[in-house]
């Protein structure tokens, strides 16, 4: 009992944490060369998931990537570390909860705890992304025309590609030049059809996949008989809705965190469970 | 156009100088005032740049945002006597590096059609100028100035710059996962260094569970350092090559 004592305090110390960290931040600066003078190496890792990516590119030019699987190792290192301390301490907190003023008070103090959980959701859902999200690369959709997939099963017809173009004179360079896109796609599979408009940072999601607009041709007015297409990147990454609950609880965590720090400087006083300034 | 904006940053720069050569003097409502039109003057020549090239967005230009944000914050120590020459000295030196070192770089702006891009660069300018000014606060404790107001103003300005540079990496992540369908784009290198500087800042605001760096000064060498690191990994990468500023040759 003593040694999973010892253990336990060891993994979630402080100086641990210290350690894991400095640690991070000098791979990190070290992994800025490569990832500026070898962009090339990396890039795929959006496409083909860091598991393949791994057998590929990373063991393949390991000198270049060392630095990346050692910040994998660093960062099960932090979360197993950020795990312990933040169960260790919240224990604590909950035990001598009516210590306490206010509830209010109870919470505002939980809320480094909070950042710390939303920190390991996070991580495991860029866990889940890199090992289990499916990526369809290279597709290209002509309008009129339909391409299918396999897993899920679904076929993704474009039925119509709108393409706006500069007319004004206040952006420089911008003259003809491709403003908006918006193409209409049909997304059906043996259950369920759905019809939605495509456009940059505007994907369309057809559960469990979503469908983002990479490119697009032509990407200037005028001339004839050019090429309509589009060029998209279909996603199935199971691992997003941790992520992004973990951002959002970690912001919820920071505005209690500078409430809290507000509170301690006296620029808000907390009693009965109500502020005022 | 192009030429107003670079005049009204010029002019910001000049005015940023004189500011800075009152405060040598002693001069302090002068330095205020001086600093206060640099300010506008900044403001105004991002107005403008704004307002020409929306929807296009700034990416590579902080340095312009920076010196200007930094500026509006040192207006109110100056005012309040707790002002110190490095405040219009860091203003004046991040100005000059942005007049001295233009980048005037935008990429294909369709990628840029959400207010999520917006929010990425706008936080991370905030959070810039504010681990600027949790250094200078620092600067001012190791040279032995007002330790314990200092001290807090430190930690509190560290605070809100890793309040704004968290939003800014969660606005980026989402702009990422909108644009890309992944939460980070690994081809840009700035994406290490933006992490190595919030994990410096993650660590600074836990240091009060290391008793022996939880006082003024480990804790200030440690602020100071990290707007170093700051300058030097992330705004550094973002300047352009060496360019006398247009009308001065």
């Amino acid at each position: 009992m003593k040694i999973v004592h010892a253990v336990w305090s060891f993994c979630g110390h402080i100086h641990l944490t210290l350690v894991i960290m400095g640690l991070m931040m000098v791979d990190l600066f070290v992994g800025y060369h490569p990832l500026k003078h070898h962009p090339e190496l990396f890039a795929p890792i959006n496409d083909m998931g860091f598991y393949k990516w791994s057998m590929t590119y990373g063991f393949h030019y390991l000198k270049h990537t060392a630095w990346l699987f050692i910040l994998v190792g660093l960062l099960a290192s932090l979360s197993i570390n950020t795990f312990v301390c933040t169960t260790h301490r919240m224990t604590k907190l909950i035990k001598h909860r009516r210590s306490f003023s206010t509830p209010i008070q109870f919470l505002l103090r939980l809320s480094p705890h909070i950042m710390h959980y939303s920190m390991l959701l996070m991580f495991l859902g860029y866990l889940i992304s890199y090992l289990g999200a499916g990526t369809h690369m290279g597709k290209v959709l002509l309008p009129g025309k339909s391409i299918s997939l396999s897993s899920p099963a679904c076929t993704i017809t474009l039925k119509k590609l709108d393409i706006d173009y500069y007319r004004g004179d206040r952006i420089a360079h911008m003259a003809k030049r491709a403003i908006n896109v918006k193409a209409v796609i049909e997304i059906e599979n043996d259950h369920r059809q759905k019809r939605a408009t495509l456009g940059f940072n505007h994907p369309v999601y057809f559960s469990p996949i979503s469908i983002h607009l990479k490119d697009f041709r032509p990407k200037t007015s005028g001339g004839v008989g050019r090429r309509r297409f589009i060029h998209v990147i279909i996603k199935n990454d199971p691992g997003k809705y941790y992520y992004f609950v973990g951002m959002l609880c970690f912001t919820l965590g920071l505005f209690m965190y500078l409430w809290e720090k507000r509170v301690k400087k006296g620029e808000f006083k907390v009693s009965h469970g109500q502020k005022n300034k | 156009m192009s030429e107003f904006i670079q005049d009204s940053f010029l002019a910001a720069t000049i005015c940023y100088i004189i500011s800075l050569a009152f405060m040598l003097r002693h001069y302090r409502t002068g330095a205020t005032v001086f600093l206060t039109v640099g300010c506008l003057c900044n403001a105004l020549s991002l107005g403008v740049r704004y307002y020409t090239s929306f929807p296009l967005l700034p990416l590579y230009q902080g340095s312009y945002f920076v010196p200007c944000i930094l500026g509006f914050c040192c207006i109110k120590p100056l005012l309040s006597h707790s002002g110190h020459p490095v405040h219009t000295m860091t203003v004046s030196f991040l100005a000059i590096t942005a007049l001295l070192f233009p980048n005037d770089y935008y990429l294909p702006f369709l990628q840029f059609k959400t207010l999520f891009s917006h929010f990425f660069f706008l936080f991370g300018v905030v959070g810039k100028a504010m681990f600027f000014l949790s250094g200078i606060w620092a600067l001012m404790i190791l040279m032995g100035s007002d330790i314990s107001e200092n001290t807090k103003k430190m930690s509190s300005t560290a605070m809100w710059g890793f309040f704004f540079w968290t939003l800014s990496i969660f606005s980026g992540a989402m702009w990422a996962y909108l644009g890309w369908g992944s939460p980070v784009i690994w081809d840009d290198p700035l994406l290490s260094t933006t992490m190595a500087v919030w994990l410096y800042y993650t660590l600074f605001l836990h240091l009060h569970l290391i008793p022996k760096l939880y006082r003024p000064v480990p804790r200030s060498i440690l602020a100071l350092l990290g707007a170093v690191i700051m300058f030097v990994s992330t705004c550094v990468p973002e300047l352009g090559i060496f360019r006398w500023p247009g009308g001065l040759l």
